[in-house]
C-alpha cells in the first residue's frame, strides 16, 4: 500500500495509462482501423488537466467550477473530433469508459487504493468529461443537420423556381389583348408543370425513403414493370419527339422486390435520359435476366456523353451536370438508394460523343421465372 | 435617346426560360440574343460593337454566372455592359453586392418587375462617363 497521492501516481503513469487506454480502443470496433494520432486525438492533454484537478482537490479546491474548467474545454475539443471521425455516441461514452479501466488495472496492478475524496474527484472529473463530450458532440451534429437541411431546402427552392419562372412569363405573354396561345406556348407550359411534379415527387420520394424500415418485397412482373417505366415517361418523350424503345428479355420473368420503389427508381432513370437527351432522338429501356441470374435493367440515353470527371460525381443527391439540369440532383441519388436497400448495383457507362447507360441490377436470389 | 434600347443578352442554360425571356423582350421593342453559360455570354459580349444588358442565370455549367463577372470585370468592353442577375437560389438578394451588377430579379419574376430593371440598368450604363460619347442604337 502507497501513501503516494493519485495526483503524482496517474502524473508518473501517463504514458502507461496512454497505451492502456489505446490498446484497449484498438480492440473496440470504432478504433480498429484509425491512425494512432486520430484515436489518441486530445487524451495527453485531458491526462494533464485530471492531474491538474486532482492536485487542486488536494490543495483544498473545493468549487466545482475550478475543478472541471480546465477539463472542459478538452472533452469538448473531443467530443466534435470524434463527430468528425464518424464515432457514434455509444463510442464516445466508452472513450471516458475505457479510461477509467485502464486507470484501475494501473492502481490494481501496484495495489494502490485511492481515498475516498480522490474517487470522488476523479469520478466527478471523468463523469463531466462525458457530459461535455457528448454535449459538444450533439451540438456539432444538430449543427451538421441544420445545415444539410437548409441546403436541401435552397435545392428545392431553385429547382421549384425554374420552372415556376417559364409558367410566370408565359402567362404574362398570354394575358396580352388578343394573344392566344401557340403550341410553343403549351409545350413551354406542360414541360414546366411536369418539372414542377417531378421535382414534389421526388422530394415526396426522399422523405418517404428515408422513413422506410424495410422493403415491402412482392413478386414483380419484370416486363410489366418496364412497361409502366415507359408510360410513366411518355409524355415528356412525347414533347421532345423521343423514341422510347423497349426491349425485353425472352420469356416472361418475375423478381422479389419493392414494386413502388422499384418503379419509381426506373422512371428517374428514364425521365434523365429523355431530359438530357436531344429532340428528335432516342432512349432504349431494356430489361434481361443473364445466366448468372441476375436481373438486369438498362436505361440508355442519347444526351452524347458526359464530360470527364461526371461518373464519379453524379450519384450525389446536389449535384447537376447537364444543360437541363431540373430534377437530375436527386433523381440519381434516390435510383441508387432504392438499388443498394435492394443489394443491388447501380452503375453508369459513359459512352464519349453516344452517350450514357445506366444499368440495374438486382441480385439473384430474387429472382423467379414465371410458369 | 428617349425610346432607345439597349440590345439584351440573355444567358441562361435553361432553353425554355430563354426563350420565354426574348419572346418577351422583343416584344417590348428590344434586340434579343442569348447564351446559354457564361462562356457563350463572353463571346456574346465581345461580339455586341455597342453598349448591351446582360440577363444573367447565376447556376449554369461550363461557366457559371459569378464566373462570367469577374471574366468581364477583366474585359476591355466591360463599361459597355450593365448586368442583371436572375437567380433562383434563395439567397439571391445578396448578389446585387457583386462587382458590375446593376440589380437583382429573383426567380420566377413577371414582366412588371423585369422591364424597370432593365430600364434601370440602362439607366446606369448610359449615365457612366465612359459612355458619355457613345449613343444607344435606336429601338424598333
Amino acid at each position: 500500500m502507497t501513501t503516494e497521492r493519485l495526483s503524482a501516481f496517474i502524473d508518473g503513469q501517463r504514458p502507461e495509462l496512454l497505451e492502456r487506454w489505446i490498446a484497449k480502443l484498438r480492440q473496440s470496433a470504432t478504433g480498429e482501423e484509425l491512425p494512432r494520432e486520430d484515436l489518441e486525438d486530445r487524451f495527453r492533454s485531458y491526462l494533464q488537466k485530471l492531474v491538474e484537478a486532482l492536485k487542486a482537490a488536494e490543495r483544498g479546491e473545493t468549487s466545482k467550477e475550478g475543478l472541471l474548467a480546465p477539463v472542459r474545454s478538452i472533452a469538448a475539443e473531443h467530443g466534435g473530433q470524434r463527430l468528425e471521425l464518424g464515432y457514434d455516441i455509444a463510442a464516445l461514452v466508452r472513450d471516458y469508459a475505457f479510461l477509467r479501466e485502464a486507470l484501475d488495472e494501473s492502481l490494481a496492478a501496484v495495489d494502490f487504493e485511492p481515498t475516498a475524496k480522490e474517487q470522488s474527484v476523479l469520478a466527478a472529473v471523468l463523469m463531466d468529461g462525458v457530459a461535455t463530450a457528448v454535449h459538444a458532440y450533439t451540438l456539432e451534429r444538430d449543427a451538421k443537420v441544420r445545415a444539410a437541411a437548409a441546403k436541401h431546402v435552397g435545392f428545392l427552392v431553385h429547382e421549384l423556381r425554374q420552372p415556376l419562372q417559364t409558367l410566370r412569363l408565359r402567362l404574362d405573354i398570354l394575358a396580352r389583348p388578343g394573344r392566344t396561345a401557340s403550341p410553343e406556348d403549351v409545350v413551354a407550359i406542360h414541360r414546366s408543370v411536369q418539372a414542377l411534379s417531378e421535382t414534389i415527387e421526388d422530394a415526396l420520394f426522399e422523405s418517404r425513403f428515408k422513413g422506410l424500415q424495410e422493403l415491402q418485397l412482392e413478386e414483380v412482373d419484370v416486363a410489366m414493370l418496364v412497361r409502366d417505366v415507359s408510360e410513366d415517361v411518355r409524355y415528356v418523350a412525347e414533347a421532345k419527339g423521343i423514341d422510347v424503345h423497349l426491349e425485353s428479355t425472352e420469356g416472361p420473368i418475375a423478381l422479389e422486390a419493392d414494386r413502388r420503389l422499384l418503379r419509381s427508381a426506373l422512371s428517374n432513370l428514364a425521365y434523365n435520359a429523355v431530359k438530357f437527351s436531344p429532340d428528335g432522338s432516342s432512349v432504349r429501356l431494356k430489361a434481361s435476366a443473364p445466366e448468372t441470374g441476375k436481373v438486369v435493367f438498362e436505361v440508355q440515353d442519347s444526351c452524347g456523353g458526359l464530360p470527364e470527371g461526371a461518373v464519379e460525381k453524379m450519384f450525389s443527391p446536389f449535384v447537376q451536370l447537364g444543360k437541363d439540369r431540373s430534377g437530375f440532383g436527386l433523381g440519381l441519388a434516390l435510383a441508387r438508394q432504392v438499388s443498394d436497400a435492394h443489394g443491388g448495383a447501380l452503375r453508369v457507362h459513359n459512352v464519349p460523343g453516344t452517350g450514357c447507360s445506366f444499368v440495374l441490377e438486382l441480385p439473384a436470389t430474387g429472382v423467379v421465372r414465371v410458369q | 435617346m428617349k425610346d432607345a434600347r439597349v440590345p439584351v443578352l440573355v444567358v441562361d442554360d435553361h432553353p425554355d426560360i430563354r426563350r420565354t425571356l426574348r419572346e418577351v423582350l422583343e416584344f417590348e421593342g428590344y434586340t434579343t440574343h442569348e447564351a446559354c453559360d457564361g462562356e457563350e455570354a463572353l463571346a456574346g459580349v465581345a461580339r455586341e460593337a455597342g453598349p448591351c444588358i446582360v440577363l444573367l442565370d447565376i447556376e449554369m455549367p461550363r461557366m457559371d454566372g459569378i464566373t462570367f463577372l469577374r471574366e468581364l470585370a477583366r474585359s476591355p468592353s466591360r463599361h459597355l455592359v450593365a448586368v442583371v442577375v436572375m437567380s433562383a437560389r434563395p439567397e439571391s438578394p445578396r448578389f446585387l453586392s457583386l462587382d458590375g451588377v446593376s440589380a437583382v430579379l429573383t426567380k420566377p419574376f413577371g414582366i412588371e418587375k423585369l422591364l424597370p430593371a432593365l430600364k434601370r440598368a440602362q439607366a446606369k450604363l448610359l449615365a457612366t462617363p465612359a459612355m458619355a460619347n457613345e449613343s444607344a442604337p435606336e429601338g424598333e
